[in-house]
């Protein structure tokens, strides 16, 4: 519960390291410190084992579900995590179709019974309130190849949630700068 | 003596003794009475007359008497300055003590108050006190009392700057005295080695003789610290002397020690200027001394210190020329030298290379030159091809070869595979050893992130790292437990890692890379190429999006053109038949593969019968071989026709890249395009099509071993391949998919998610033409009613539904309401059957929700009547379950279903018709 | 103690050397009952001067025959006691025969005495110088002796060579010795160097010694007596072939005299000796004669 931010989450995924890219881009690494964070949420198809170990360094609480390349097989498909007031739904996403669909979405915000949900596999990040709740997206952390998102650039999420309300900071890679852009929302009162 | 007791109990009587004689010593200074103060001090250095102690523990004592002798010292000073005793009488009265031991000890501490007082030349006394300890040969008990000398006068000597400089001589002096006394301690130190006694008391002695070691050294460490020594003194005057001693002393530990001590001591520009020297003495060690160690700290120490002061390696002397000729003259005289050795000193020489002359490819080259040549005439031989060694190199040899082999790795990362002999010298590594340095390559290629741009150096490298991709030869390792298993995977992922570095603007070049990396890691063991190959599968679904953009680039810019000259020659009807080909350039394309797809619908058909039947595995399979060949012959017949104007102009002639193919080739059938049809700049010899051959070639030759990974690939392929306008190749990789599903997915969890893949990849395809959609999603549709599980059966037909209404409105043929709502329905039937532990309602509310989703899609066949229905039936069989957390659960899911359904009932921006159509929604 | 026994003839004789303050002496050697304190130190031809007093008790008068005073020297030999012989005897008469009544002094003068030869005092032989003045009675004479110690200062001996030898076992021990001068002054240094030519034997250290060596009578009657003055050790341990060890020893600390040849009745010699002790304590050693001489008064 350290600082100013409130909780420190890191939302990231669909690294696809080894199928798609060797690496998660240095300047990413670089900011991904230790003990800074208090949940790591990850949004899948991290594919190697390695990778979920190097997670495991950066914060007490890890939370990992399974994407559709996943090597390990011990992920589930989908977790909720409470996080503040913030009730957090997280799945890979290729499991709701149409991919990436609003209402589809929407749908498993409701069976989890989310506040927000947070899912990947379109490889384009995005921050989006729909029929009040909240809807992440980190995007592909690696930028990886996506047949439909063809020019996915490497991005990731940081939540600040203090009680009730939570920033986003959407951390995308364009060639060698790190654009951050931030948003804010609320818990609705009645959920 | 080897009782420790007896020891302890020695040294213990010795130093109440030697207490005992300092009191009575400090009593009489304190009376000032000089005589007495001689006579105990006599008696307390007697002390160090005994043979019963360790060198140890002789010197505790010794650093007993020592701390004593400084009120000695002290008397002595405040006698001359206070009492006006003149310094001179004080040393003959010293002398008259007449056993030499306690005698010189005297002397040596009257002289240092001598010299203090400047009554007589430092030289003069200094020289006089070296001379005089010579009386002492005992060799213990003379380094001792020369280790004294030392102590004493070390800040006596006239060196520069010193206020004994001028009349009481000058650094030459000093350097003279402690050289002197430096070559009389080593003379003794030796001596100890002719000691004789009992063989079985060697060990000790040796080592005894060891802990002394430090006494000799300290000369060496004086003479560093005299002010006046510069380099060009080093040179001149004090390592010849030095290594004269330590040569002719002839004794393997003297020889080991003081050449390090050498190296440690002294600076290292000092060693920058004497190197030729210093080599030279080197060489003439004894034969059973170590060398390498000698040579590596001296190199290691040069190269630390150029590496930080490039500018510090003298001009006019090749240091790597020297060592180098140091190295190899002592490897031919010492015929003994043990291989490792050679070796490793060979390590130590390259290390410096690269420090010191860090673009000097030919000197990496020429110390892994050495070393081959050293094995091959120590009888050793390269293993190529998996051979087993016949004769295995020993631990340490392949410890050392290790070490060199990583050095260059180091510095030049993938560097090295432009050294001629790095991959030679690999090859007589054992297998596993090879592996490693290959790991260390990649490691830090992966770590400098260098990309690989150059075919040579992909082909090179992948070479290189063949130990890794392929299973050890018969007996090296066994099966291997899970350890070991797991140790091999994270090794092939490096490699999978490794493949992403591969880069290259010209799209060509860059696909010959992965034909290339494909032959490489093709050729690894089965069990790896799931991790090898599967990001070719992704980099050349990369590559196949951008040559298709570029092939969409020229297509516009050529019907542009032809465009243009059309109008310019106003053949109207011309005109018009050149636009219909220019814009649909990939239509074209897909032409005759649309006959193909249009055995694959037939295909379907069968399916379909199949699947109603109950699903006759082997007929299906059939279809889907049949389906390969069919993909396979209409895209030849496609470009045979000419009708293409992609201006994809390749040579006559085969690619070379094409070419190491082999049989691919033959299936390939992408002749080359007449060149009079390149209207670009840039021939691209290959197209996005051949990609797609490739991406066919590589995951068809996958998919026996790995069947699930096969099965997803085939589908990113499907998927790329229709995004980038090829539907019938699209068409094609749906098939392999479903052929896989058929043939080799048996376990029911990896059919849920291969369905589940194939739904959403299916869903997101946007090319096919409606018959093509149509027979793909209703044979997935079959798959899922197929499935063994009936809430999986349900779950999966509920997803299906989607199939028939795409997210995209205007989508010809892709959204059928009636087939949606079957789908729903045959839903709720399969779900009614799943009674246990109230899945039932489960599944009732994820369906209800899908009905919600269409609802509100706006698809006519979906009644609100029917939503209020199945709320009241989901409300029933909620209400009769048990309490359970799987029931508030259910409740939770159920209540926030409802919210949502009220919430846009209440909405009022809602389209009228939608918002009408919720208001007849009753819940 | 003579007036204890009652043979006091009420006389008592006072001897004293002119200057005695003034003049260097010499701490008398102990165990030399007859010399209980510091003797003054003549040069041999120094005059020997002084005043004599006779104290005769208050009312008495004495007769005497005459007083004269002697200077004598004389060579004791112990095992002949009694029987000295005098090389040296000079008289003076110092009053003629009468009576003597109350305190009365006499001068002396032995300005031409004769005194070639150094006071000594060894084992079996003594060497000394004194002056005695004797009252004449018709009884017992009455006699007081005092002695004094006589130094030659010496020439420099010529043909100051330095001494050098090689001594050795066959394929043992083979050294070669040097010092600096065959002849050393009393406060001389004795400076030297010992090569070691070949150790095949396991040396524990090395001492030089100084031994004087004291001849007394002649023919059956010699005695001869050997005495270390002093040992000193020079090195410690062995020495391998080739080590040259050095030596040095300040004489002056100790009680040496010079060389004595000259008299037919004792010679007094000196040697350096040096010894070799090995592990075994077996000691092997080498004497070399040198002669002393004085340089100076001491």
């Amino acid at each position: 519960m350290a600082g100013d931010f409130g909780e420190l989450v890191l939302v990231l995924g669909d690294m696809h390291i080894p199928h798609r890219e060797a690496a998660i881009p240095e300047k990413f690494k670089k900011m991904l410190v230790p003990n800074k964070m208090q949940h790591v949420l990850c949004t899948g198809n991290l594919v190697g084992k390695d990778q979920y170990n190097d997670l495991r360094t950066l914060a007490p609480n890890v939370h990992v579900v399974r994407g559709d390349f996943e090597e390990s097989t011990t992920f589930p498909e989908t977790k909720v995590v409470q996080i503040g007031q913030f009730r957090v739904g997280l799945t890979h996403g290729h499991q709701i179709v149409p991919w990436g669909d609003p209402n589809a979405l929407a749908m498993t915000q409701r069976q989890l019974g989310a506040d927000i949900l947070i899912s990947g596999h379109t490889h384009r990040n995005q921050v989006n309130e729909f029929g009040g709740r909240w809807f992440i997206n980190p995007g592909s952390i690696t930028g990886a190849y996506s047949a439909v998102e063809s020019d996915a650039v490497p991005s990731f999420i940081l939540l600040a949630v203090q009680g009730a309300k939570c920033v986003t900071y959407v951390y995308e890679l364009h060639g060698d700068q790190v654009e951050v852009s931030k948003s804010e929302f609320s818990k609705a009162s009645s959920a | 003596m080897e009782d420790p007791a007896a020891q302890q109990r020695a040294l213990a009587e010795g130093n109440k003794r030697v207490m005992q004689e300092a009191f009575l010593m400090k009593r009489a200074t304190d009376a000032s009475d000089t005589k007495s103060a001689f006579t105990h001090a006599g008696n307390m250095l007697k002390e160090l007359k005994t043979t019963q102690l360790s060198p140890r523990n002789y010197y505790e004592l010794y650093m007993k008497v020592l701390d004593e002798l400084r009120h000695l010292e002290d008397f002595f000073t405040s006698q001359n300055r206070q009492a006006r005793q003149p310094m001179v009488g004080l040393y003959e009265q010293a002398q008259a003590c007449t056993m030499v031991l306690p005698r010189l000890y005297l002397l040596n501490t009257v002289g240092a108050c001598y010299i203090l007082s400047q009554e007589a030349p430092a030289r003069d006394i200094l020289k006089d006190l070296l001379e005089m300890t010579k009386g002492v040969q005992h060799p213990m008990r003379g380094l001792f009392l020369r280790n004294y000398f030392s102590h004493v006068t070390r800040d006596k000597l006239p060196d520069a700057g010193s206020p004994y400089e001028g009349d009481g001589g000058s650094v030459d002096d000093s350097v003279e005295f402690v050289l002197e006394n430096f070559v009389e301690a080593n003379k003794l130190w030796v001596r100890m080695h002719g000691q004789k006694g009992p063989s079985k008391d060697k060990k000790r002695r040796e080592r005894e003789r060891k802990d002394l070691r430090l006494l000799v050294g300290t000369n060496l460490v004086r003479l560093s610290q005299l002010e006046g020594v510069d380099g060009a003194k080093y040179k001149t005057d004090i390592l010849p002397p030095i290594l004269e001693q330590v040569v002719g002393c002839k004794d393997t530990i003297a020889q080991s020690y003081l050449m390090d001590c050498l190296i440690q001591v002294f600076p290292d520009e000092f060693h920058l200027a004497s190197l030729e020297a210093f080599l030279d003495g080197v060489c003439r060690l004894k034969e059973k001394v170590r060398v390498r160690p000698v040579l590596e700290s001296l190199m290691e120490r040069i190269g630390n210190y150029v590496g930080e002061h490039p500018d510090a390696l003298p001009k006019d002397v090749d240091a790597f020329r020297l060592l180098n000729d140091c190295v190899t003259r002592l490897v031919s005289e010492r015929p003994k030298l043990e291989l490792s050795e050679i070796i490793l000193m060979q390590v130590a020489l390259l290390q410096f290379a690269s420090q010191c002359y860090p673009g000097r490819l030919e000197y990496i080259n020429h110390c892994i030159g050495v070393c081959g040549r050293a094995m091959v005439s120590r009888g050793f031989e390269p293993l190529t091809g998996g051979r087993p060694a016949r004769r295995d190199l020993p631990l340490e040899c392949i410890e050392a070869l290790l070490r060199l082999l990583s050095i260059p790795l180091k510095s030049l990362g993938l560097g090295v595979l432009s050294l001629a002999e790095y991959i030679d010298l690999l090859h007589f590594l054992p297998w596993e050893s090879q592996k490693q340095v290959s790991l260390e390559l990649l490691r830090s290629v992966l770590s400098k992130e260098s990309a690989l741009s150059d075919l040579d150096c992909v082909d090179r490298l992948l070479g290189m790292i063949a130990p890794i991709l392929k299973d050890p030869p018969n007996g090296e390792r066994g099966d291997g437990d899970a350890a070991m298993q797991a140790a091999q995977e994270e090794e092939r992922r490096l490699v999978a890692r490794v493949v992403h570095l591969m880069r290259n603007e010209d799209t060509d070049c860059y696909f010959r890379m992965l034909v290339v990396a494909r032959r490489h890691l093709g050729q690894g063991s089965p069990s790896q190429v799931q991790y090898t190959l599967v990001p070719l599968v992704f980099r050349a679904l990369g590559l196949a999006r951008t040559i298709r953009a570029a092939e969409v680039a020229d297509e516009e810019q050529a019907a542009a053109a032809e465009t243009a000259a059309a109008a310019a020659a106003a053949a109207s009807a011309a005109t018009a038949k050149a636009e219909a080909e220019a814009r649909a350039t990939a239509d074209a394309a897909e032409g005759g593969v649309n006959g193909g797809s249009g055995g694959g619908a037939d295909d379907d058909g069968d399916a379909d019968g199949d699947a109603t039947n109950g699903g006759e595995n082997g007929k299906e399979g059939e279809g889907g071989s049949d389906e390969t060949e069919a993909a396979a012959a209409p895209a030849e017949g496609d470009e045979d026709s000419g009708e293409t104007v992609a201006p994809a102009p390749a040579p006559a002639g085969e690619s070379p890249a094409t070419g190491a193919e082999g049989a691919g080739d033959d299936e390939g059938a992408f002749p080359p395009v007449p060149p009079a049809a390149a209207a670009v700049a840039r021939p691209r010899q290959f197209s996005s099509r051949k990609v797609y051959q490739f991406l066919h070639e590589i995951v068809t030759a996958m998919a026996p071993l790995h069947p699930w990974v096969s099965l997803s690939l085939f589908l990113q392929c499907a998927i790329g391949a229709d995004r980038t306008g090829f539907k019938a190749i699209a068409y094609e990789f749906f098939s392999q998919a479903f052929i896989l599903y058929e043939d080799e997915l048996s376990d029911s969890k990896a059919q849920v998610r291969a369905l589940v893949s194939m739904a959403g990849t299916l869903l997101s395809c946007e090319g096919f033409d409606p018959v093509d959609y149509d027979a793909l999603a209703t044979k997935t549709a079959q798959y899922a009613a197929k499935l063994l599980k009936k809430p999986d059966q349900c779950r999966m037909v509920t997803l299906c539904s989607h199939l028939f209404w795409s997210p995209d409105e205007a989508a010809p043929g892709r959204r059928d309401a009636r087939r949606v709502l079957e789908c729903l329905q045959r839903s709720l039937k399969i779900a009614d059957v799943c009674i246990a532990g109230g899945v039932n309602a489960q599944l009732f509310i994820e369906i209800l929700n899908h009905y919600v989703f269409f609802f509100e899609a706006d698809n006519p066949e979906i009644a609100g009547r029917y939503i209020s229905g199945l709320v009241a039936l989901i409300h029933e069989h909620v209400d009769s379950l048990d309490p359970s957390d799987a029931r508030t659960e259910m409740e939770r899911y159920l209540n926030n279903t409802l919210d949502h359904i009220r919430r846009k009932k209440e909405q009022a921006d809602l389209p009228e018709s939608l918002g009408k159509n919720f208001a007849w929604v009753t819940i | 103690m003579q007036a204890l026994f009652g043979f006091n003839p009420g006389v008592t004789i006072l001897v004293e050397f002119d200057h005695i303050d003034k003049r260097p002496t010499k701490p008398s050697t102990p165990g030399d009952r007859r010399a209980s304190e510091a003797l003054p130190i003549f040069e041999g031809s120094e005059a020997v001067s002084g005043t004599a007093t006779v104290l005769v008790a208050p009312g008495k008068k004495v007769d005497h025959l005459g007083i004269k005073a002697e200077l004598i020297g004389q060579i004791e030999l112990y095992y002949d006691r009694g029987n000295h012989y005098e090389f040296s005897s000079v008289v003076r008469e110092l009053d003629t025969a009468g009576a003597l009544v109350g305190n009365r002094q006499y001068r002396f003068d032995f300005n031409l005495a004769e005194k070639p030869y150094e006071s000594y005092s060894g084992l079996n032989v003594r060497l000394r110088y004194f002056v005695r003045v004797t009252i004449s009675t018709r009884g017992k004479n009455v006699t007081k002796e005092m002695d004094f110690v006589v130094q030659n200062i010496q020439q420099e001996p010529e043909a100051l060579d330095s001494l050098k030898m090689e001594v050795g076992i066959e394929d043992c021990l083979h050294i070669e010795f040097e010092y600096d001068k065959s002849a050393y002054h009393l406060q001389d240094v004795v400076i030297g160097k010992i090569y070691f030519l070949l150790v095949r034997i396991k040396i524990k250290h090395m001492e030089m010694a100084i031994i004087r060596r004291e001849t007394a009578g002649t023919g059956s009657n010699q005695y001869n007596e050997s005495e270390t003055i002093i040992k000193y050790e020079v090195m410690d341990g062995a020495p391998a072939k080739g080590e040259c060890v050095p030596l040095r020893v300040f004489l002056k600390p100790y009680a040496l005299t010079p060389t004595y040849r000259g008299t037919n009745k004792f010679t007094v010699k000196y040697f350096l000796n040096l010894v070799l002790v090995d592990e075994e304590d077996r000691r092997y050693f080498k004497q070399q004669e040198v002669t002393l001489w004085r340089k100076y008064v001491a």
